[in-house]
């Protein structure tokens, strides 16, 4: 009977230590299975908001050329330089779900196309467009998950655009210079009223000079006379991402007759 | 020596079932269908802003972001949020993931958030 007592105590200890090691192995593998998929899933939502960064960073590139654009005239005279100070650089930071954030963007003019298509965040913009007002955002993105691991890091290049036609506004713009260069070429005296003169000539004979304002002034030199002169417009409706907005256009000449 | 033997073995039987119960593999369902879910969210809040655009984010009118979002929602996922403070939409009732993202453009603060209804 003791003997029969003591085996019964060992067997259940035995079904008692299998069925506790069982549960402990499946408990440990549901256990790794539940980390495996936050962390996928937090991996999942770093692309996403990365993505999202990418976009944020190309409208407001877009923004800030927008801005610059609608803020100071453009000298279709020396396109290059004005172009070429549409670069800037900006850097924000944040934090989303536990998953802290930095992107470091800077864009410049683009006359050929750079990198990836773009951003799809912001449709009607997105890529290069011929003739229009490039941009290459080069975008750096950093998140990390409460500061550790999972981290997600990456650096993109893409090209959007302004919906601006610039290669058409310069050649009407150097057009319209180039015109009224022509009818000040043959003026008959250097004096304030034949300037007018001219500049009436001119408005009515060429029909691109309709939509500039035109302006020149006359100074005597010791052997004839110097010429300065310049066209000026506005273009509007163009279309921005904070809108559409207006662009001043302006080109300067000088001759001397 | 006999109730010694049996009261080993049972003291031990309900260490085992105590340890089993709270060791109890069933309680990670939850949170895997929660990530999963989290996951789906993130991604229909991705699909949100491409679909729409930054720019109408930036541009629109609270109300139009608002209508924008209740049209993007289904019976399943749930789009809401808020731009500068006025809210569109509220969690449901049950939910099983959730996904939110803020941030600024043109001075707006902008808050899209999505959910995954179920229990």
């Amino acid at each position: 009977m003791g003997r029969r007592a003591v085996a019964a105590t060992l067997v259940s200890l035995l079904v008692f230590t299998t069925m506790l090691g069982a549960d402990g192995a499946v408990y440990s593998s549901e256990s790794s299975s539940l980390g495996s998929a936050v962390l996928a899933t937090v991996q999942l939502r770093e692309r996403d908001y990365g993505g999202l960064l990418v976009g944020l960073s190309a409208f407001r590139s877009l923004a800030e050329a927008q801005s610059y654009l609608n803020s100071n005239t453009f000298d279709c005279s020396s396109p290059q330089a004005y172009l070429d100070l549409i670069a800037g650089r900006q850097q924000y930071a944040g934090a989303s779900e536990g998953i802290a954030y930095s992107t470091v963007t800077s864009w410049a003019y683009s006359s050929e196309p750079a990198g990836e298509n773009g951003s799809a965040y912001v449709p009607g913009f997105s890529g290069y467009q011929n003739g229009a007002l490039n941009l290459e955002v080069t975008t750096s993105v950093e998140e990390s998950y409460n500061d550790g691991l999972p981290s997600y890091s990456f650096q993109t290049v893409g090209t959007v655009h302004l919906q601006v036609p610039l290669d058409a506004i310069i050649s009407g713009c150097v057009a319209a210079l180039s015109d009224l260069g022509a009818a000040l070429s043959s003026l008959t005296g250097c004096n304030s009223s034949a300037v007018a003169a001219a500049l009436n000539l001119a408005d009515s004979s060429f029909l691109l000079l309709d939509t500039y304002v035109l302006g020149a002034s006359a100074s005597p030199l010791p052997t004839g006379c110097l010429v300065d002169y310049w066209v000026a417009t506005t273009v509007l409706g163009l279309g921005g991402v904070s809108g559409a907005f207006q662009w001043s256009v302006r080109g300067e000449g000088s001759l001397a007759t | 020596m006999r109730i010694l033997d049996i009261g080993v073995a049972a003291g031990y039987g309900i260490l085992c079932v105590s340890l089993i119960s709270l060791l109890n593999p069933y309680s990670f369902d939850g949170g895997q269908v929660t990530a999963a879910s989290d996951a789906r969210a993130s991604a229909a809040l991705a699909d949100y802003v491409q679909a729409v655009g930054l720019s109408f984010l930036a541009n629109a009118p609270p109300s139009e972001i608002c209508s924008s979002l209740q049209a993007r929602s289904n019976g399943t996922v749930i789009l809401g949020g808020s731009v500068d403070g006025s809210a569109c939409g509220t969690a449901p009732v049950a939910f099983v993931g959730s996904s939110g993202f803020g941030f600024t453009v043109q001075g707006n603060q902008v808050e899209i958030e999505a959910w995954v209804e179920g229990r």
